[in-house]
């Protein structure tokens, strides 16, 4: 009678690729961070500005098309000759013209109302323009360029702080270096692992809600040749919210991988934040004031100071800002470079040191 | 002493202890039961860390939660593994000792005489970092006894110790019960919490199984199921004299000069190998016992609670 | 009583002696030094020209002062107000302190003014190097006398935030510093400016009120309304002082009574 080996049997079946390695390990480090009561909530208060800029979509979309009409919305004085009495006259003339007057009134109201939001005169300038495409897809890119910069740009401050600071740290507290590396999983997988954690929590708040606005803003325009004049907002929005992903990421990661107990990482996260954007709001405000700008009409201007625009590149929030401006078309190259350079610098620093921590020999 | 009275203690949905009464007088005791059976949760419903979610809890005779004062009377060493980086033994025990309430002076006289008592005076100026796993192991013993408590709670106190470790530690314990200190030892390990000739106190599936003295739990380890090996002359006429006793479940021939037999009462078969001997002329040679352990006695206790074995309990 | 004075004196020096290693005395010192070398950088960027120095610098420099020590400050507080417990918790040290008795709350004062000392030291230091900055640029009419009335009103700012910050270590022990940092620019910098009764519960606008009533207007005639209605009607000083002292006596109280009624479970996932 034949006996039959019940002992240990190598495994004689295919393995799964390598990239499973790492892919696991983030599953695993996001539905550990999924279960915390913050980070649930955060994410669900991330998703309500998609409510705000979604109105702005349809309001606009709509204005457009000439189905409801933008007015104003106070201080009639200022253009109420110019304005009446050019719809007075588009009215009875040329109903076809409403979609015109409606453009002309929204990029008024933009200028006065958005007027400290960076490249609103760009968007204004735009709509102003008899190109309707050009209108549509510049309008489209700056409500999403200010989502992601906005409303998201801050949320992601506290996500990142709430996720980010424990992933290395606790592994090198709790020696689970020893679980991983005993194991066939590289540096590299563990490092990218990591990575993706944090970042698809904050693709979640950031790239997912702009792809629904965009096809929101689809869905409420007259028909698919809409298409045409945006289609290249999805890949704009991909690569806004790459610039936004990877230097926080990276240098939340870092923090991480420096030490032992997370309130440091978390302490170093929201410092280089705070000190950074501080130091050029000191030094903006106080030219500001110098100049005697401080009645808000000019302070775009005070922000296109070359001086102050300079000393902008201390702040990783504006950096992130500058380059999501290139992304979707409002600055140009030449413009952002010095952003780019250091928000590559940052991303390449971090990650190498955070490579090099979880390389270095661990005592057992 | 201690006591407890109906008390349960549940993490949400989790049960850590359920319907605890116990009544401990002063002396040594030994908190039995295996990983995760709510031993630690047991041990901080008695030091007022965590208030019972049923029942009520008395600690020298007042309730501990909120009532810290409590505490000056105890010393505790926690299973848990710590880390503080660049802090030295005694800068840490005397700082503990500190909260107690003494001066600096006073605090790292009393630092200095427990770490003696547990042989790190050596490196007690060293930083903890530096230390094996049973150095500070030892350490965490100092800074239980510093402030002469009344009553020690040690968790697992023998993680982490090599034999020396644990024979020095033993005879601490021995020593700490012959001074007329109370002692709650918890471990998971039966010949370790033996070696100080505690009262038992069984606690499995955050349940008090049982509770007496050592005797007590070896004769219900006696007459729990068991498998023996016995080394003889005559292993074939030995086997057929043993069969007759109904309490042997399995035999079989180990080898030419052994067998190897599974019964319900270890007692019952030991019984019978002097008679054995004497009667039908057998040499004995050798009689061991292979899983005289933790886990068979637990196993016994299951069963009598669940009914598969038949004995007295007492409620 | 004394007891938890001793044992707060314990923690104090304990926790100070672990502290003393060179990456937090580095850390310290950079806090420290971040605001005159950006007065400095702020200062050269808006007053000065091919070397000519611009009038002014005084005037304006206070309020980039207050504004980068209040960053500095805050930050430090962060640091070592906010994970009182948490980091008992991740060091699975918390089981050692709490079965001593009247250990919690010592153990909560100790840290409370560990954090109020060294971010004292910390901004006081700042704010010595910002004043040396200012004075070097344009003679300040009273360096001395700015200086000490700045370090009074940061002294209240580290006492009181120091204890909101303890307070909400004590209640969200795994996202302290997160909580603190969002009730910081939520509450503190938000709804502070709102003109409205809402403003009056927060510190920072006390703190500001009495900056405004000691320095005179740090923030030059604008014409932002805003700013004006920030203000609201004067009060005297020593009542925008007592809501400070009420509101630092509150959150420690609050926070000693959460700390010794928690039921704090030291486990891995700490």
């Amino acid at each position: 009678m034949p006996i039959h080996n019940l002992g240990y049997r190598p495994w004689k079946e295919k393995l799964t690729r390598p990239s499973a390695r790492w892919r696991k390990i983030s599953a695993s480090g996001i539905n550990l961070a999924q279960q915390s009561f913050w980070v649930k909530r955060v994410v669900f208060a991330s998703w309500l500005p998609v409510l705000y800029w979604g109105l702005g979509f349809f309001i606009i979309g709509q204005a457009m098309e000439g189905k409801i009409q933008i007015s104003d919305g106070g201080n009639r004085s200022v253009f109420q000759k110019g304005v009446d009495e050019f719809e007075k006259l588009v009215h009875k003339a040329n109903p076809e013209a409403i979609p015109a007057a409606n453009r002309k009134a929204a990029a008024m109201v933009l200028r006065r109302q958005f007027r400290k939001v960076p490249n609103v005169e760009k968007v204004a300038t735009a709509l102003e323009s008899g190109d309707e495409m050009l209108a549509r897809n510049r309008v489209w890119c700056w409500l999403l360029m200010t989502f992601l910069r906005y409303p998201q740009g801050v949320l992601i401050l506290f996500l990142i702080g709430t996720i980010a600071p424990a992933l290395i740290a606790r592994d090198i507290r709790s020696r689970a270096f020893l679980l991983y590396f005993s194991r066939p999983i590289g540096k590299l997988d563990y490092l990218l692992g990591k990575f993706f954690i944090p970042a698809t929590f904050v693709m979640l708040v950031t790239t997912l809600p702009a792809m629904v606005l965009y096809i929101f803003g689809m869905l409420m325009s007259p028909d698919l040749s809409v298409f045409w004049s945006t289609w290249d907002v999805p890949l704009r929005i991909l690569v806004g919210s790459a610039f936004l992903i990877l230097p926080t990421v990276s240098l939340a990661l870092m923090f991480s991988s420096l030490t032992q107990e997370t309130r440091f990482a978390s302490f170093g996260w929201f410092a280089f934040f705070t000190l950074g954007h501080g130091a050029w709001l000191a030094i903006a405000f106080t030219n500001a004031m110098k100049k005697g700008m401080l009645g808000g009409q000019d302070l775009p201007a005070v922000m296109e100071d070359p001086e102050v625009k300079r000393w902008g590149l201390l702040s990783l929030y504006n950096n992130i800002g500058e380059a999501q401006g290139w992304a979707f078309g409002f600055s140009s190259w030449q413009e952002v470079m010095p952003s780019m350079a250091i928000l590559l610098v940052i991303t390449v620093v971090s990650l190498a040191i955070t490579y090099r921590q979880i390389s270095s020999p661990l005592r057992v | 002493m201690i006591e407890l009275n109906g008390v349960s203690k549940l993490y949400k949905t989790v049960i850590g202890v359920n319907d605890i009464s116990l009544s401990l007088g002063a002396g040594v005791y030994g908190l039995l039961g295996p990983n995760g059976s709510g031993k630690t949760t047991l041990i901080n419903l008695i030091l007022g860390q965590i208030k019972p979610t049923l029942g009520t809890v008395r600690l020298f005779g007042k309730n501990p939660w909120r009532r810290s004062y409590l505490l000056r009377r105890v010393g505790l060493c926690p299973a848990l593994e710590f880390s503080y980086p660049r802090i030295s033994s005694l800068q840490w025990v005397t700082y503990l000792v500190q909260m107690h309430g003494f001066t600096q002076h006073d605090a790292k006289q009393k630092a200095i005489d427990a770490l003696k008592l547990v042989r790190l005076d050596h490196v007690m100026h060293q930083p903890m970092t530096e230390y094996s796993l049973g150095m500070r192991q030892r350490a965490k013993i100092a800074q239980a006894v510093a402030h002469d408590p009344e009553l020690l709670i040690l968790d697992e106190p023998f993680n982490g110790l090599d034999p020396v470790g644990r024979f020095e530690m033993t005879a601490l314990l021995r020593q700490w019960a012959a001074e007329g200190k109370s002692l709650i030892l918890a471990s998971h390990i039966l010949h370790e919490v033996e070696a100080v000739d505690p009262s038992f106190l069984l606690i499995y599936g955050g349940r008090l199984m049982a509770s007496g003295s050592p005797a007590e739990m070896r004769r219900i380890l006696a007459n729990s199921p068991n498998t023996l090996s016995i080394r003889t002359d005559d292993p074939s006429r030995l086997a057929a004299y043993l069969t007759q006793d109904a309490a042997i479940k399995n035999l079989k021939f180990i080898g030419g000069d052994a067998i190897e037999i599974e019964t319900l009462s270890a007692s019952s078969v030991l019984e019978k190998l002097p008679a054995a001997a004497a009667e039908a002329g057998i040499v004995i040679k050798e009689v061991t016992s292979s899983d005289e352990s933790l886990k068979s006695l637990f196993s016994t206790l299951m069963k009598i609670h669940r009914g598969e074995i038949e004995t007295r309990i007492s409620v | 009583m004394i007891h938890w004075i001793r044992g707060a004196q314990a923690t104090f020096g304990f926790e100070l002696r672990r502290s003393l290693t060179w990456n937090r005395f580095l850390v310290a010192v950079g806090l420290a030094l971040f605001p005159p070398v950006m007065l400095n950088v702020v200062v050269r960027t808006a007053f000065v020209s091919n070397s000519v120095i611009a009038a002014g610098v005084s005037e304006y420099s206070v309020f980039a002062i207050i504004f980068l020590v209040a960053l500095v400050c805050v930050l430090s507080l962060l640091l070592w107000a906010t994970p009182n417990v948490q980091s008992e918790l991740e060091g699975k040290t918390w089981s050692f302190i709490a079965v001593r008795p009247g250990a919690r709350i010592a153990s909560y004062l100790g840290k409370y003014f560990l954090a109020v000392g060294i971010s004292l030291a910390v901004s006081c230091t700042a704010l010595a190097g910002c004043i040396l900055v200012a004075n070097s640029y344009q003679g300040l009419e009273n360096p001395l006398k700015t200086l000490g009335q700045l370090s009074l009103i940061y002294a209240m700012a580290c006492f009181v935030y120091a204890a909101i910050f303890s307070l909400l270590g004590t209640i969200f022990i795994k996202r302290a510093m997160v909580v603190a940092a969002g009730f910081m620019i939520g509450v503190e910098t938000f709804l502070s400016l709102v003109p409205a009764v809402v403003s009056k519960v927060t510190m920072s606008y006390h703190l500001r009120s009495i900056g405004l009533e000691w320095i005179g207007n740090f923030l030059p005639e604008t014409s932002l309304p805003e700013y004006e209605m920030a203000y609201g009607e004067p009060w005297p000083v020593w009542m925008h002082m007592t809501c400070i002292a009420i509101m630092t006596i509150l959150a420690l109280a609050i926070g000693m009574i959460v700390i010794t009624q928690r039921q704090y479970v030291t486990s891995d996932q700490t």
